[in-house]
Order: structure tokens, then C-alpha cells, then sequence
């Protein structure tokens, strides 16, 4: 088994489930280095790992009260982990797919009317549509003129992750929209002001 | 099934060997629903091989982290996002970092308004006057019209020539050494109106581009040692190197020299400030009120206001946002928004009913004005509208 248990953790988990933050803090403490080395041994991605055990430490607060039943914390963590990191994956992947989708249909409109205004802006509709939730998220709050620390405090992300999330998703809409910027500035524009 | 491809990329991620491209590949072929089972085998398998390592997050990390679950599991803070306006906004991008970009892109070309955004509201809006041209004056008192010229246009006097492109530029010929005749000195003035900005290209090859509302008074040529410029209203200066030659900026109450450089200076009339910011090079400021000069390092900004010269540091973009014809507003005071919008639009405007109010956002200048107040009306709680005879109003 792979994941190490803490001290007293028998103890801690009854602590838990009474609502001790201090005590969850301390098992949080135990387990995120261990657990975040595997998730991200897989995904490659800090801020997909911090996603992932941010998921999976909201859901053990939640059930705190069932922590008490559990014997092996460890190994009940490790299926956990397994189970979640998985299901991440798959949409993942899923999101992926729509995003490939999408570029097969950039590629069709470019090619039937290549640069007319009214199938960009359409196109920019899907881009943005098809952009992963996160993403999608924060690009349009952005563009409804939050800044960083807002939106990383209101989508309880870090402000590294918003970074990051936007600079991929206008990498994504650019990808496809072989506009130039300032067109790009004012079709935004126009599509946000309709 | 590719198990063996799995296995081996899933191998590869563990001994941290993989290269973007397979990770993509790893992730299709894990996402696989009948891979699951080899995937509970790879993840006990990964996990026992995962040696220790550096921990993946430092104390302070994994406490941020420990922040925003807690935060999440405050009661009754389940859905603490908040709800995404759902059509109109205010900036037009999430494309700040992007704007630097555009600079030398659509530089000194100002697109037509859109004229189907504008019909619908031409009902409610009384249409603006007709335009006033961007003019040259020169030193005779003749004017010329520069931005009505369709072809390029030689304007010559005195021995000099000057070519207006008829795109929105006018470039003076560089003296040649071997003119036989000295030609004489004289002043030309240019002049933009409201809602129209101009370039010019200087005998010495210093550009000059000149934002709306503005004028900018020069010689023909540069001799005697100094090159010296007069200014009202706002410029975005790119200055010749030419240290025999020091480059002197003159607005109403300060004077600036340059070596050779490239800032913007707003010194407009009709607003109690001279702004200059500085984006290369270095600059001195002289107040001329007795005060000591002050030098300018990029990325800062003089302010001189009541007599007073501050120097502080300053995000340069909303400065030179203009160039790329974009408002730019950052913690912008709603009085001076109003002013850029008064000499871009040609409105006129009811100071004394604007809240005090600062205003983020980003939008380009060719949008229509209502749409803009709509914006800042829906994104912010000033109300902002037209009246009749072209007045903007708070209320």
C-alpha cells in the first residue's frame, strides 16, 4: 500500500466527525504531499492535482460523520484518490474532445467563407461554448473586466490557476479564430454588447 | 485495447520521462472504459513506485490549498461562485496581456464607425456634427486639410517638402547636406479635432502621433543645436536619437528634454494636469515654477498638478492605449474617462453630475457610444445618458 497513515489518525477521524477543523487540517496535512505526487505522477498538471484533492477533501468534510466507521483510513483514501482521479480523466478527456470537435468546424467555416465577419462571430460563440468549464469560467469573467485576485477568490481557485486558465483559453480561441487581435478585440465586443 | 501502449506510457509517467504529446495519448487511453481495470492495477502499481520524492507542494501552498477547501466547506457556502453576467460587459477582452501586441497594428488607421451598430440609435441620439478635419497650418496662415486627401499630397514651402500620405500621416523630407539653397526656417502647426488622431514623421525622423483634440507646433527643420517642439493636448513621442541634438517638449507649464526616447505627455487645456509617461529611454522634467527638475525612468509617470510634480510608477498600457485605438481605463477616475470620451466622441459633458468613481475596462474606440455608457451602466452602478443637445449626464 502506497499511502502512509499519520500519527493517532484513529483518533483524529473521531475528531473529524465531531467538527474539528484543526484535526482535519492535520490529516489534510498528512496526506497532501503523498497524494499529490501520484495524482500529478498522472495528470502532469499542479493545478489539475490541486482540483482533484480539492474534490476529494471537500467530500471527506462532508461525510466526516461516516469517517468513524472506517478502519483503514489509508486504504479507504487510496480507493478515494483512485476512483476521483479517474473520473477527472474522463472529462477531461471528454472536454478535449468537444474542443477537437469544434476545430473541425473552425476549419469548415474558414473554408467555406473564409473571413466573413458574421461566421467569425458565430465562431467565436462555439469557441468560447467550447471551451472546459474552468476556462470558460474565468476567460469570461475576464472579459467582463474582473481581475485575477477577484476571480480566483470568487471561483476559489489560485490566482496562478486563473492565470493559467485564461492564458489557455485565449490560446485555444486564437487557435482557431486566426483573427488578428484587434479583430478579435472588437467582435468580443460586439458579441458581449449584443 | 492498446494495454501494452498503456502500460508503457503509463510507466513513462511514472519515471517523470514523458513527453506532452504521450501524456495527451495516456490520458484518451486511461479515459477508455474498459481500461478501468488495468487502471486500478497501473495506479497500485504507480504508487508503490513512487519513490520520495520533494514534496509537490510547500507548506504555504498546501495551506492556500487548505484555504479554499475550508472555504468551500463553510456552511451554506456550497455555490460561492458567483453567477456570470450573462451577455453585456464592459472590457472587450480578457486580452490585457494581449494588448501589448497591438501596437503596431492598426496604429494610425481609424476604422469607420460600424454603421449598422449605429442605425438603431440614431433615433434616440441626435447625430453628431459633421466632423472637423485634421489641419495643417503653416507659417504663411494657409491651412490644409489633411485627412480629406484621398492620394498623396505634397505640401512644399519654403524649400521644404512634406508628403501627406492621405492614410493618416505626414512625413517631412530630411534636409540634405548638398542643398545649394539654405532653406529657411519656418513653423508649421498641426491640428487635430475631436474624435480624429494624426501621425507625423519629423525632419529628423522622430515620429509624433497626435491624439485627438491636440496640436503640435514645429520647425521645418532643426538647427542650432536644439530640436524643440510645442504641444496641447496629447502625444505619444518616439524620438530620434541624436545626443548633438537634445529634444525639447514644451506644454503650457513644463518643458521636457530628451536624448532619445519614447513617452506620452497629455497636456490638455482643459484638464488641470500634465501627465508624461515615460516607456523608454530617459527624460527630464522641468516644471518651470522654480522647482527642481526631475528625472524620469521608464515605467514612471510625472503628474504635475497645482504646481506640484509627482513621480510614481504607472501601468504604461493605459497611457498608450490610444496608439492601438483602444480606451484603456485602469482605477480610472469617472472625470477623466468622461474627458477622453468628450474629445473622442464630440460630446460635451455635465461635470459637476459625475460620481466620484473609478472604472476598470477595456474596449476599442470604434464602439458606439451608447453601447460604451450601456456597458459601464451595466457593470458598474453609474447611470450615465444622453441628453438631447449631446450632453453626457449622470443621474
Amino acid at each position: 500500500m502506497g499511502l502512509k497513515s499519520i500519527d493517532n489518525e484513529e483518533e483524529i477521524l473521531t475528531q473529524i466527525a465531531g467538527g474539528s477543523q484543526q484535526a482535519f487540517a492535520r490529516l489534510f496535512h498528512g496526506y497532501v504531499n503523498q497524494a499529490g505526487r501520484i495524482v500529478y505522477t498522472i495528470v502532469g498538471s499542479r493545478e489539475q492535482t490541486e482540483e482533484i484533492l480539492q474534490d476529494i477533501f471537500v467530500k471527506l468534510w462532508k461525510d466526516r460523520e461516516k469517517l468513524t466507521s472506517i478502519k483503514q483510513f489509508n486504504a479507504y483514501f487510496f480507493i478515494l484518490l483512485r476512483n476521483h482521479t479517474l473520473n477527472y480523466l474522463t472529462s477531461l478527456v471528454a472536454e478535449r474532445k468537444k474542443q477537437e470537435q469544434y476545430a473541425l468546424f473552425a476549419q469548415k467555416q474558414e473554408d467555406k467563407a473564409p473571413g466573413y465577419p458574421d461566421n467569425r462571430l458565430d465562431m467565436l460563440d462555439k469557441a468560447i461554448d467550447a471551451l472546459p468549464m474552468q476556462q470558460k469560467t474565468v476567460f469570461l469573467l475576464r472579459a467582463q473586466g474582473y481581475r485575477n485576485p477577484e476571480i480566483a477568490h470568487r471561483m476559489n481557485l489560485s490566482t496562478d490557476s486563473v492565470k493559467k486558465y485564461n492564458q489557455l483559453a485565449i490560446k485555444f480561441i486564437y487557435r482557431y479564430m486566426k483573427v488578428r487581435e484587434t479583430i478579435f478585440l472588437s467582435l468580443l465586443a460586439i458579441r458581449l454588447f449584443k | 485495447m492498446q494495454e501494452d501502449r498503456l502500460i508503457y506510457l503509463y510507466q513513462k509517467a511514472v519515471n517523470n520521462s514523458i513527453s506532452e504529446e504521450e501524456r495527451e495519448e495516456l490520458l484518451v487511453l486511461l479515459a477508455d472504459p474498459e481500461a478501468k481495470e488495468l487502471y486500478h492495477q497501473l495506479f497500485d502499481w504507480g504508487t508503490r513506485q513512487t519513490t520520495p520524492q520533494e514534496d509537490l507542494f510547500s507548506p504555504q501552498q498546501a495551506g492556500a490549498l487548505l484555504d479554499r477547501i475550508n472555504k468551500v466547506n463553510e456552511p451554506g457556502n456550497r455555490n460561492s461562485i458567483f453567477k456570470l453576467r450573462p451577455t453585456l460587459t464592459w472590457t472587450a477582452a480578457a486580452a490585457v496581456t494581449l494588448l501589448l501586441g497591438l501596437a503596431s497594428y492598426h496604429l494610425f488607421y481609424r476604422p469607420a464607425p460600424p454603421a449598422k451598430a449605429n442605425r438603431e440609435m440614431a433615433q434616440i441620439t441626435p447625430q453628431p456634427p459633421a466632423k472637423a478635419h485634421v489641419m495643417l497650418t503653416l507659417s504663411d496662415g494657409r491651412q490644409v486639410a489633411l485627412d480629406s486627401a484621398a492620394t498623396e499630397q505634397i505640401i512644399e514651402q519654403k524649400g521644404i517638402h512634406a508628403v501627406n500620405s492621405g492614410k493618416g500621416a505626414l512625413t517631412y523630407a530630411r534636409p540634405t547636406e548638398n542643398d545649394a539653397a539654405q532653406p529657411e526656417i519656418v513653423f508649421n502647426t498641426l491640428t487635430t479635432p475631436r474624435g480624429k488622431y494624426y501621425k507625423i514623421i519629423l525632419p529628423d525622423g522622430t515620429q509624433v502621433s497626435l491624439n485627438a483634440a491636440s496640436s503640435l507646433r514645429y520647425p521645418t527643420i532643426f538647427s542650432d543645436g536644439q530640436r524643440k517642439v510645442e504641444l496641447t493636448g496629447e502625444a505619444y513621442f518616439d524620438i530620434a536619437k541624436d545626443a548633438g541634438q537634445p529634444f525639447v517638449v514644451v506644454t503650457g507649464k513644463q518643458v521636457i528634454a530628451v536624448l532619445g526616447t519614447a513617452f506620452n505627455v497629455k497636456a490638455y487645456a482643459d484638464e488641470s494636469y500634465i501627465k508624461t509617461t515615460l516607456v523608454e529611454g530617459r527624460i527630464k522634467i522641468d516644471p518651470r515654477n522654480g522647482t527642481e527638475a526631475k528625472l524620469l525612468n521608464p515605467g514612471e509617470q510625472a503628474i504635475l498638478e497645482n504646481n506640484q510634480l509627482q513621480i510614481r510608477k504607472t501601468d504604461t498600457r493605459e497611457d498608450v492605449s490610444w496608439m492601438s485605438d483602444m480606451f484603456y481605463f485602469s482605477d480610472t477616475d469617472l472625470h477623466a474617462v468622461a474627458h477622453q470620451l468628450q474629445r473622442w466622441y464630440d460630446i460635451e459633458v455635465d461635470y459637476s453630475s459625475l460620481p466620484n468613481a473609478k472604472l476598470y475596462g477595456q474596449l476599442p474606440r470604434s464602439t458606439p457610444l451608447l453601447q460604451l455608457l450601456r456597458a459601464i451602466e451595466k457593470t458598474s452602478d453609474i447611470k450615465l445618458k444622453m441628453s438631447n443637445n449631446r450632453v453626457l449626464t449622470a443621474h
